[in-house]
């Protein structure tokens, strides 16, 4: 827990207490961040007895948490009234239909994972007896050959491109979606921008 | 209107799931995530209407776009019927969902959608902005009060939509599901320090702002 603070000021900021007609010497007030704290329930309960009582004294550290409460209020009110039991009656429905649709998805994908997994049995006993049973060495060499034949070729593009990259990057904002895509293992959005007309944003979900 | 979710999942039946037709069930967290995990659509059913309010509250918070909370709220339970087999039952279903809400809610692509869409259309309008529409709130306060709070009220939801996402998400976590600072620091990944210094930060802003 968090050592709760007081704010130091000059004794001559005091201030009279509308409540209890008594003054109020902000000398012994809390700072915002312990009210925050406070509020949130998260000083020990001796320092939280403190600040209690100092908020029965003190109109200036309780109208801070006036207003901390409101902000509360707001934004849980602008939510609450953002949504009718309407719209959250389709959204269970809509969800229960995407559900039944996976499930039944799923249903089909089992039995062609089946088929799938009976083929590559076959396809497996096939490559036992073949080159495929080469050793691992020779894999690696020819992942190893198509990674630098793939950088070369990817490298050549580049240069010959007349604009260079720093161009690309330096063009202005985009204006406008044009379409966004939406797939299972990457999404893709197509941006109009001003000199170019389109760019495209590839997306792979992590 | 959002109702306010359940928090606590009372058992009151003790014996499975299997013959129950009624969905007025309280099924507790371990026996709700077997039938889960068996494939079981009423258990799933039960699973939205428990926690859908909560979820969408939280997607609510964070985009403050009404049509994208729907469409979060809808791919986080899409992910968890996809994924219930892979969740090991270490957090509540409840956490488990909640970061998945949270992840969503601030993934970059649906950020550029959410700017662009803020960018053509004022937040205040109807189509997806969260700020409260005046007919439906106070409704037993008098007119003039009722202003006043409404004009509060609209002042302050504009400077949480102007916060830093990231401040604005420990808000949101704190205000509308009452997190301790430790669970928002796991929900999030993140220090209790920062998450105690970001809702100082929040609430400052707000405060300020009032002040303007």
């Amino acid at each position: 827990m968090k050592e709760t603070n007081r704010i130091k000021k000059d004794s001559n900021e005091s201030l009279l207490c509308t409540d209890s007609g008594t003054l109020c010497n902000q000398e012994s007030c809390y700072d915002t961040m312990t009210i925050s704290s406070f509020i949130d329930g998260e000083i020990s309960p001796e320092e939280s007895e403190e600040v209690k009582n100092h908020l029965d004294n003190c109109p200036v550290c309780r109208q801070v948490v006036d207003h901390y409460l409101s902000f509360e209020k707001a934004l849980n009110s602008g939510i609450a009234s953002s949504f009718k039991d309407q719209d959250v009656k389709i959204l269970q429905n809509r969800i229960m239909a995407t559900h039944d649709l996976y499930a039944k998805k799923g249903a089909d994908l089992n039995g062609i994972q089946n088929k799938i997994r009976s083929k590559l049995h076959s396809i497996k006993d096939f490559a036992s007896s073949s080159i495929f049973s080469l050793p691992k060495i020779y894999l690696q060499i020819a992942s190893l050959a198509a990674i630098i034949i793939l950088s070369i070729t990817a490298l050549r593009d580049i240069t010959d491109v007349n604009a260079p990259m720093q161009s690309v990057m330096a063009q202005s904002s985009p204006s406008a979606i044009v379409t966004s895509v939406n797939g299972d293992i990457s999404s893709v959005i197509i941006l109009e921008t001003e000199d170019t007309h389109h760019t495209i944003i590839w997306y792979q979900e992590v | 209107m959002l109702g306010e979710g359940e928090k606590t999942p009372k058992r009151v039946h003790s014996y499975g799931f299997f013959g129950v037709t009624t969905l007025h069930v309280k099924l507790d967290e371990k026996q709700l995530l077997q039938e889960l995990k068996k494939g079981n659509r009423l258990a799933f059913e039960h699973l939205v209407k428990r926690y859908q309010h909560r979820l969408l509250s939280i997607a609510c918070g964070i985009t403050l776009d009404r049509e994208e909370s729907l469409e979060i709220v809808q791919d986080v339970f899409m992910r968890v019927h996809q994924n219930i087999h892979t969740f090991r039952g270490e957090s509540s279903l409840m956490s488990w969902m909640r970061i998945i809400t949270v992840n969503l809610s601030l993934n970059w692509k649906r950020k550029w959608l959410r700017r662009f869409r803020w960018k053509h259309h004022d937040i205040e309008t109807e189509d997806g902005g969260i700020l409260p529409d005046a007919e439906n709130s106070g409704e037993h306060e008098t007119p003039e009060a009722k202003y006043i709070d409404r004009q509060l009220e609209q002042k302050i939801m504009k400077n949480i939509a102007l916060m830093p996402e990231k401040m604005r998400t420990v808000f949101v976590l704190k205000t509308v599901e009452h997190l301790s600072y430790e669970e928002i620091a796991q929900t999030l990944n993140i220090k209790t320090g920062t998450v105690r210094s970001r809702l100082h930060n929040a609430r400052q802003l707000l405060a300020e702002s009032l002040n303007e």
